[in-house]
């Protein structure tokens, strides 16, 4: 089976290029995932750097763009994919090494929705109590492991990663809107507001396309100009 | 509006303007069904009514907002120097603007022969 690896190791290459592998038939087998079939190859070619850890899609680390669609690689079956498998960091991110991305960019971008409760009343003694039906508001947006699949597929984010948040962002900021616990609605739209953090979003949908655990930012953004325009009159 | 929105403003108005536009040209393509090719004193005479007036007015309206919110995300999403973002946006703002006056100074003129 054959792939085409992205390589770029800025303290000797002056340049990225794409290195060809080719892992063994003997080699593959039934229900193997890329993430397998990448620490195979890494047995042979130490020098390859990717980032993984948990190897069942719950970590989110080694998102990476395969065949030409963002993914996790532990999740993603060999025996779907065309070969020769073209495999590239996330793309939009600074690049490390090889399939290692700077995702600081992102993270910025998550810290400053402010993903936490914020709740201003005393401490309950026990638990902030929610009914069924309001914890099931979170369903659908709980679930990100903050891969950055979606946000690094997005164009609006390619184009303006400092100023637009992004999909995984955004779908954490809704995350908090819709929590019956916080407090902070009106200051949290106030912070969305204006051109750029969620109005560069142009439901183009790649983040619903790739997101692993499918969830779907695009519905949470639409939920966010929704609330907008209901407390704007 | 309390909230001072140029997003969320922008979006709402892309979104109202949209719908005008729609209802409007689904009436052109009718009206143009029914009445096709007129000559020019049908056209003035059509244009110069007050009620087709008034429609084609907000109809030019809607589209100067629509052009202007669309060709302002583009540069918004585009365009990554400031500067040039400012250049541009006032180009685009003085081009629409100027196409928004003169088919409305059009309509007014139409409108204006048809009261002589």
């Amino acid at each position: 089976m054959q792939f085409s690896i992205y390589r770029f190791n800025p303290e000797t290459d002056r340049k990225p290029y794409m290195q060809e592998y080719v892992l063994e038939e003997s080699a593959i087998r039934p229900g193997m995932m890329l993430l397998d079939a990448l620490l195979a190859i890494k047995a042979g070619d130490d020098t390859l750097g990717f980032r993984r850890s948990c190897g069942e899609g719950v970590c989110g680390s080694d998102g990476m763009n395969i065949n030409g669609r963002n993914g996790l690689a532990c999740i993603t079956p060999l025996n779907e994919l065309k070969t020769p498998i073209v495999i590239r960091p996330l793309p939009g991110l600074p690049v490390i090494r090889d399939l290692i991305v700077d995702m600081e960019v992102f993270y910025r971008q998550y810290r400053a929705v402010r993903p936490w409760l914020i709740n201003n009343d005393p401490v309950p003694e026990v638990e902030h109590r929610q009914s069924p039906s309001e914890r099931e508001q979170l369903d659908g947006l709980y679930e990100c492991i903050l891969c950055a699949c979606c946000s690094t597929s997005c164009p609006s984010f390619w184009w303006n990663p400092d100023k637009f948040l992004g999909p995984a962002s955004l779908l954490q900021a809704w995350r908090f809107l819709a929590d019956s616990r916080d407090q902070a609605a009106n200051e949290r739209l106030d912070e969305l507001d204006g051109p750029f953090r969620l109005f560069r979003c142009h439901t183009i949908m790649n983040c619903v396309d790739v997101c692993p655990k499918g969830l779907n930012p695009t519905r949470a953004i639409g939920h966010i100009k929704e609330l907008m325009v209901k407390q704007s009159f | 509006m309390s909230r001072h929105a140029h997003g969320l403003r922008a979006w709402l108005l892309q979104r109202i303007s949209a719908v005008y536009l729609a209802i409007f040209l689904v009436y052109l393509v009718l009206h143009f069904i029914r009445f096709p090719s007129p000559d020019y004193e049908e056209w003035r005479a059509w244009l110069g009514g007050r009620a087709v007036g008034l429609a084609s007015a907000g109809f030019i309206v809607a589209l100067v907002i629509h052009a202007w919110v669309g060709m302002r995300d583009v540069l918004l999403d585009y365009l990554p120097h400031s500067g040039l973002r400012l250049v541009g946006l006032t180009l685009v703002a003085f081009m629409l603007a100027g196409c928004g006056v003169w088919a409305l100074s059009i309509l007014l003129i139409a409108g204006m022969q048809n009261g002589s």
